[in-house]
């Protein structure tokens, strides 16, 4: 492999981004036949294995931080394990640390792993911190194809990563007839925090179900948090204030007229 | 909610909002000896992980003439029940009701207040629902697990006007002297503190063992990536270099997040920067030897392990006298129990509140990075994130298995 | 929002629901309507509202003419009322409260006078220490907060006001005084704390040479011997001693510790001289050690009785040979006894010898003891070497009935170190297994348990 062999790449991996004057240390420079040997231990790796073995991995993951060709190398490497018979602990290694350098590269196989029950939680570990913008699509994507469990692991991502770009998918979910999933939409839709993701959720505030009552409340507080932090104060006040009538909880009132004083303290 | 409201088995939070005005249900069995505050004025309490650190925190509770302590929760069967015994027989009555999921917990109304004490990769999530459900909270130390996490238990707190109190004592308790002489004035202006705490935690690949009976091995790992129950992962001793949860990075930091919790918190109480959070955190590597130096606003330096150094060992300003500042101290009588239970009465914050206990822990973890990826990071307190790090950032927090979101 | 709400909201009488109409409506108008807002809340009919309206005074609004809008809430407020505002403004820190606080110290109310005090302790200055000290000799509540307010009272005359409030003070309240300026570690005052542990009375000198051990300097140590000298034999003397071996302990270099106090000695009369040897003991060090033994083997008894309890105060273990002597052949019976009890106590102390040699010491002591309540305290004391060595010195202990009790307790106490147990799983479970069918008590015996399930 180029990255090794050549030592050029190897070389920027020493490059510091020196703050404060501070001397930095140089990442050591992986050993390729140490590395080559920890991704033949990977196909036989599982619960109780030395994990010793894979730590040339590791290694080679945190230079590849600052090594452009480096983590080119390498990640299609580890993404290609993924597709393999390797153990559930070997995949769940991979997914550990194409979180930490994946790309837009590596979301088609971590995608494909949404709908499984064993490897979803981290297909979703590696996704929902790509900052790349296919790896929300393709959480997005997701929805239509699963339920239960891992549907409500998907939502709770998109929220988790505040994508506006997915806000009318999760809309679409606040009427779901399973509860708990038209929760977690309610809630990710909190998280993202935009209008339109408040006009969502205000709109369904008359239809919506007892059942899902408190969790359509604290998405609609969390929502107002966001737009009084994005400025938006007479829409967070609108919600605060849709949230203050006797046929709320008292605690739901309360946190209302909360915000109302935060909104209140709050210079234009 | 979510989180924990899409996954109840009951609409807790509905049931605990609607009804958390109602009056304390306490049986006539449960009133103590005289000379106890009346039922309705005691603090009706629960605890939420109740083996090691969490049956110490019972036990204060309990001893609280100010708490009636009514339920206990844990995964674990037999770790629950011994936690009832001890709750039933000091008030001499069969009363106290045992858990083993937090929900069932936080959907009574009658419960005001709850104490947190199980591994650190539950505390945010259960926090957070407490508070939507209502409740006050002492959750023990260290408070979160991941950067991402302390800013949403505080937010959480605001919103539901919760009492939330972090659960180190030490950090008023330990380091008295530090303090008095740094608020005292005695040493000047203060140039720089340094902390030794360590290590940090390392990845868990233990092997399979069979799951004994009565420990609900998923509702352990609740949020933390799946893995095969093995007795080492999950005991709960306070070792940090094996062979107990407090090793494993995904459900500790481990010393650095453990005792940091502690030394951090003495450090910047100290110091006076318990409200700030750094602007920089600087990897330095002097011949091996590795440490952290975390810049402040006001441009007080921070030192994690500096070679030479000792813990909270203070560098101020030789020959220069500052105005004695007073030391702020626990609200009523208890320590630091006393003070969360005041402050659940009166509603004012506790000495550690969430919001000073995420400032304490946000070193730690800010500092676990920093050595991961050997290098320094820029810190935006405004925005939660490191500047100019795409890597440092996805390292804020990490995916939680479904169904659990915060 | 109706026009009938709007109107009730003028009046500040709100329920709960126009509370929060009334809030928003205020919102709406402009950020600077916050402190109309906090004031409808202070005075709403609800608990909880109330407490998000005190939490706003605290935080929130800042400045003098919010402060001057909440003060003038309080004649409107009942006493609870009254009293929480009184916190939360003492919490917000603006002194322009302090003349409304001052009124409020009037209250017929308990409660709210002793708020008011509390209140004094953020918002107040050196003119209100006369009224604070007096109110120390009050009743209730309102005396601890006069406490806590003299001590966080702020200001550059403060301690200057406290020093002199306590010229003119009788006894007991220069007690309290005294008290306060250490707890304000109150360096400037020392010179009146010195006078103080001159005082005619006994608690005021106790009282200021407990304050002098947490404030003074190894150069305040000749004037602390004044106070020393006066104090009266018993626990008086006792603190007194206590006092100047706390501030020579505070010396970093250890080898420097004694000398202060050496110095000060030599310029002592002879009789005070004897007097202070006990003190020489406690602080310790290889000069002291020359001049105790020499008293020891001094014919005057004062001098050799001084001299002996000196050597049973020394803080490790380097006398363990005047011990061993002194036990053995001292001819007064309650001297051999307070020798061989000092012996017991050094032989464990972790003073840098090895875990062998402190074990060793210990079993010499075990050797001489005569009495059971002897052996039982070298059984105790056993706890603080963590070797397994210790574990087999004092398990056949766990079979003899007058040493079984205390046997168990050390056995856990040594299994607590979970270094220590685990490579000796066996051993410490077969001694777990005797502590839980002997012990007494309860908790020893839970502990044995958790620890035989290897919990900690």
């Amino acid at each position: 492999m180029m990255w090794y062999q050549t030592g050029t790449c190897l070389a920027m991996a020493t490059a510091p981004a020196a703050l404060s004057g501070a001397a930095l240390a140089a990442d050591p420079p992986p050993d390729a036949a140490a590395v080559n040997k920890a991704f033949e231990a990977l196909k036989s790796f599982d619960w109780g294995t030395d994990q010793k073995l894979l730590k040339p991995i590791d290694d080679a993951v945190m230079a590849a931080h600052s090594n452009a060709a480096l983590q080119r190398e390498l990640e299609p490497r580890l993404a290609a394990v993924l597709k393999t018979g390797a153990s559930r602990d070997a995949k769940d290694f991979v997914c550990r640390k194409l979180m930490l350098i994946g790309t837009a590269a590596s979301v088609p196989v971590l995608a494909e792993l949404l709908a499984d029950n064993d490897h979803s939680h981290m297909a979703r570990y590696a996704l929902e911190r790509i900052p790349a913008p296919e790896a929300a699509s393709a959480l997005r994507d997701a929805l239509p194809k699963l339920s239960g469990s891992l549907k409500i692991g998907v939502i709770g991502s998109l929220g988790v990563r505040r994508d506006a770009a997915s806000v009318s998918a999760l809309a679409s979910l606040l009427s779901d007839a399973d509860a708990k999933i038209a929760s977690a939409a309610m809630c990710a839709l909190g998280d993202t925090g935009n209008s339109e993701a408040a006009r969502a959720l205000s709109a369904c505030t008359k239809k919506a179900s007892k059942e899902v009552h408190p969790a359509l409340a604290d998405a609609l507080l969390v929502t107002a948090e966001r737009l009084l932090a994005d400025g938006k104060k007479a829409e967070a006040i609108a919600i605060y204030k849709s949230l203050g009538g006797e046929d709320q909880p008292k605690l739901i009132r309360l946190a209302a007229t909360h915000g109302l004083l935060v909104a209140a303290g709050k210079k234009e | 909610m979510s989180r924990v409201i899409q996954t109840t088995r009951r609409d807790f939070l509905k049931k605990a909002s609607l009804t958390v005005a109602a009056p304390y249900v306490i049986t006539t069995a449960a009133l103590g000896a005289q000379g106890r505050p009346p039922a309705s004025q005691r603090i009706v309490m629960a605890g939420i992980g109740i083996g090691n650190m969490g049956s110490g925190d019972q036990k204060s509770f309990t001893g609280r003439r100010d708490v009636q302590y009514v339920a206990v929760c844990d995964v674990r069967k037999q770790v629950g029940e011994a936690a009832k015994g001890r709750v039933d027989r000091h008030y001499k009555n069969h009363d106290c009701k045992v858990y083993h999921d937090f929900r069932d917990v936080l959907a009574r109304p009658d419960i005001d207040a709850v104490h947190v004490a199980t591994p650190d990769h539950w505390h945010a999530l259960i926090v957070i629902a407490a508070c939507r459900a209502g409740k006050d909270v002492y959750c023990q130390k260290p408070e979160t697990r991941t950067l991402r996490e302390g800013p949403l238990m505080i937010a959480a707190a605001r919103r539901y006007s919760r009492v939330v109190s972090g659960g180190s004592q030490r950090v008023l308790e330990d380091y008295r002297k530090t303090v008095d002489q740094c608020w005292g004035g005695e040493l000047g202006t203060i140039k720089s503190i340094n902390v030794n705490v360590g290590p940090l935690s390392q990845p868990c690949n233990l092997p399979a063992e069979p799951v004994p009976p009565g420990m609900d091995w998923d509702m352990w790992l609740g949020p933390a990536p799946w893995a095969p129950y093995n007795h080492s992962r999950c005991d709960g001793n306070y070792s940090t270099g094996g062979n107990s949860w407090r090793s494993y990075r995904d459900y500790s930091g481990g010393g650095m997040t453990d005792w940091g919790a502690h030394h951090f918190g003495g450090a910047t109480f100290a110091v006076d920067v318990r409200e700030l959070q750094p602007v920089e955190v600087v990897y330095n590597n002097q011949q091996g030897k590795e440490f952290l130096t975390y810049r402040y606003p006001t441009g007080l330096l921070l030192y994690h392990n500096h070679p030479g150094m000792q813990n909270l060992q203070v560098v101020g300003t030789p020959g220069e006298k500052r105005p004695p500042k007073a030391v702020p101290t626990y609200k009523g009588h208890g320590g630091i129990y006393g003070d969360f239970l005041y402050c659940v009465k009166t509603r004012e914050k506790p000495f550690r509140d969430i919001e000073r206990a995420v400032n304490t822990i946000v070193l730690a973890h800010m500092g676990i990075i920093a050595y991961d990826l050997k290098r320094s990071l820029r810190w935006d307190r405004a925005k939660q994130e490191f500047t100019g790090d795409e890597v440092a950032n996805r390292m804020l927090d990490r995916a939680r298995r479904q169904p659990w979101q915060l | 929002m109706k026009q009938g709400d709007l109107n009730r909201l003028a009046v500040f009488c709100l329920t709960v629901c126009l509370a929060i109409g009334g809030v928003a409506v205020a919102a709406d108008a402009s950020s600077d309507d916050l402190v109309p807002m906090v004031v409808n809340l202070l005075l709403d009919k609800d608990r909880d509202m109330r407490a998000l309206g005190l939490q706003q005074v605290r935080e929130a609004a800042k400045g003098p003419a919010a402060t001057r809008r909440f003060v003038a809430l309080l004649p409107k407020l009942p006493p609870d009322g009254q009293a929480a505002l009184l916190d939360a403004l003492a919490t917000r820190g603006d002194t322009t409260a302090r003349p409304a606080v001052l009124e409020m110290l009037h209250s017929r109310q308990e409660a709210v006078r002793a708020a008011a005090v509390r209140a004094l302790g953020a918002l107040g200055n050196a003119a209100d220490v006369p009224l604070l000290v007096r109110t120390l000799d009050a009743a209730g509540s309102e005396k601890a907060a006069a406490r806590t307010s003299l001590v966080q009272l702020m200001g550059p005359d403060v301690t200057a006001a406290l020093v002199g409030q306590m010229k003119h003070s009788p006894a007991e309240t220069k007690v309290k005084l005294l008290a306060v300026l250490g707890a304000r570690r109150a360096r400037d005052t020392i010179p009146a704390i010195l006078k103080a542990a001159l005082d005619d009375d006994a608690d005021v000198r106790t009282a200021a040479m407990r304050v002098l051990g947490q404030l003074a300097k190894p150069k305040h140590i000749p004037a602390m011997l004044k106070g020393l000298l006066k104090a009266r034999p018993g626990p008086e003397r006792d603190w007194a001693e206590k006092a100047v071996m706390f501030v020579c302990k505070r010396i970093p270099q250890a080898s420097q510790r004694a000398r202060p106090l050496l110095e000060a000695w030599k310029g002592l009369n002879a009789a005070d001289q004897v007097s202070v040897l006990p003190t020489l003991g406690r602080v310790g060090g290889p000069a002291s050690l020359k001049i105790v033994a020499e008293a020891i083997a001094d014919k005057d008894p004062r001098h050799h009785a001084a001299g002996v309890a000196a050597i049973c105060y020394w803080p490790d273990a380097s006398v363990a040979p005047q011990l061993i002597a002194l036990a053995r052949s001292e001819p007064d019976a309650p001297r051999r006894l307070l020798a061989l009890r000092a012996l017991i106590r050094v032989a464990a102390l972790p003073d840098g010898r090895s875990n062998a040699q402190r074990l060793v010491l210990l079993k010499k002591a075990m050797s001489m003891a005569t009495g059971d309540d002897d052996r039982n305290y070298v059984i105790k004391r056993a706890n603080a070497i963590r070797s397994i060595e210790t574990l087999r010195f004092v398990a056949p202990y766990l079979g003899q009935p007058a040493f079984a009790q205390q046997a168990c307790a050390t056995v856990v106490e040594l299994a607590h170190h979970r270094e220590l147990r685990e490579p000796n799983q066996a051993e410490f479970h077969r001694a777990l297994d005797v502590v839980i069918r002997t012990s007494k008590d309860p908790g020893v015996v839970d502990r044995a348990k958790r620890y035989q399930r290897g919990q900690t």
